[in-house]
């Protein structure tokens, strides 16, 4: 299955080296929707994640003719939406120095962070808890720093193993074992006082 | 055994993501079914990995390919027919980055010239005196007799010093 995925990949670069426009929308349909969800769980912005990503593709479509598949085109999909992610945040944390603004929260401002919820499917109180879940795996994810916030949504959210992280990162699958270990840390950490007062209130609806 | 537990704990997420060699993997398991707390942070990982899972993919808007295409075909026009041509694509910094460099390069230039100059007069040899008079003081003789130096020429001599007498050409 992966293998059929690798080589249409390799296929629609090569229709698109030698011209045909068409390959690439197929490549932008195959790969939007990862790139997207990426630069979102990691920036936690949803019209930031859409300009990293119209980020990506263009330097996808940029350096496309001149691309050699030394590896899997997922690999290097990832690795510039990882490039592009760590410099967003980079050049987001320059401004913010110079310039002090306060980044509000998307729940407040009704940007669409919770895109996906359909209105109707659950009860305005389960509504609430889930919207609940959600702001705290955001706030915790958000506490990580840059690069084992990128590993583990690489990890959790994409199964990458650990070499391909590594081969993505720059760095040695010891690295990111070393990363990963280091955010479940934190993650858990952050997690704990949540899962504490949830089980209380479970507790006290039971009895 | 807190030291162990400590080890083990640090290894459960590997463990999770099955990227332990079996070795570690049957040893940390069978740590596992001894110890306690070390089974309450496998759970409390899985719970907050279960957590994470929650979170919800979200589409691209619909004019994301739209939007896309509008840019790519800005890129794809040749640069020479872009409007503006090839100068309105270089950006500002570059072209001031320019200016500083050749600013450096005719600074450096004319300080070079300027430095050579400033240095000639200290390169001049100074001439012994010939009968107790160093000649360059004969740059006074051309002096009219009734002018400041002829003046000071004229006085020199009273004053002890080793100047030749008047404003005479020596």
């Amino acid at each position: 299955m992966e293998k059929r995925a690798a080589d249409l990949d390799d296929s629609l670069i090569r229709k698109f080296k030698s011209g045909e426009e068409e390959a690439f929308s197929e490549i932008l349909g195959r790969y939007k929707n990862l790139v997207l969800n990426i630069a979102y769980r990691f920036l936690r912005d949803r019209t930031e994640a859409e300009d990293v990503a119209q980020d990506v593709f263009l330097k996808i479509y940029r350096s496309a003719r001149t691309y050699k598949p030394k590896a899997k085109l997922s690999t290097w999909v990832y690795k510039i939406t990882a490039n592009v992610c760590l410099n967003r945040l980079r050049s987001e944390k320059n401004a913010a120095k110079s310039v002090s603004y306060d980044r509000q929260d998307p729940a407040d401002t009704g940007s669409p962070l919770f895109v996906g919820s359909s209105p109707g499917r659950f009860s305005p109180s389960e509504e609430l808890e889930r919207n609940e879940r959600l702001t705290v795996i955001h706030d915790a994810l958000q506490c990580l720093p840059a690069k084992q916030r990128l590993a583990l949504v690489l990890k959790r959210y994409e199964g990458l193993s650990y070499r391909e992280i590594a081969e993505i990162l720059g760095c040695s699958p010891a690295a990111v074992d070393s990363l990963l270990q280091r955010a479940n840390g934190k993650l858990r950490k952050f997690l704990e006082p949540y899962f504490a007062d949830r089980d209380a209130s479970r507790k006290g609806r039971k009895s | 055994m807190i030291g162990k537990c400590r080890r083990i704990q640090k290894r459960i997420p590997a463990l999770l993501d099955a990227e332990l060699p079996p070795k570690m993997t049957s040893a940390i398991k069978r740590h596992l079914d001894i110890c306690p707390d070390c089974r309450r942070y496998l759970a409390a990982t899985s719970q907050a990995w279960a957590l994470l899972a929650e979170s919800e993919k979200i589409a691209p808007r619909n004019d994301f390919d739209a939007l896309f295409w509008g840019k790519a075909r800005e890129f794809s026009i040749p640069l020479k027919s872009r409007p503006g041509g090839i100068w309105a694509r270089i950006p500002i910094p570059a072209i001031a980055a320019a200016g500083f460099l050749l600013g450096i390069a005719g600074g450096f230039f004319l300080g070079k010239v300027a430095f050579i100059d400033k240095q000639a007069p200290a390169t001049q040899v100074i001439s012994p005196p010939i009968n107790g008079i160093f000649p360059y003081l004969d740059t006074f003789a051309d002096f009219p007799k009734d002018s400041v130096g002829g003046a000071y020429i004229a006085v020199a001599p009273q004053s002890g010093g080793s100047a030749r007498r008047g404003g005479d050409k020596w």
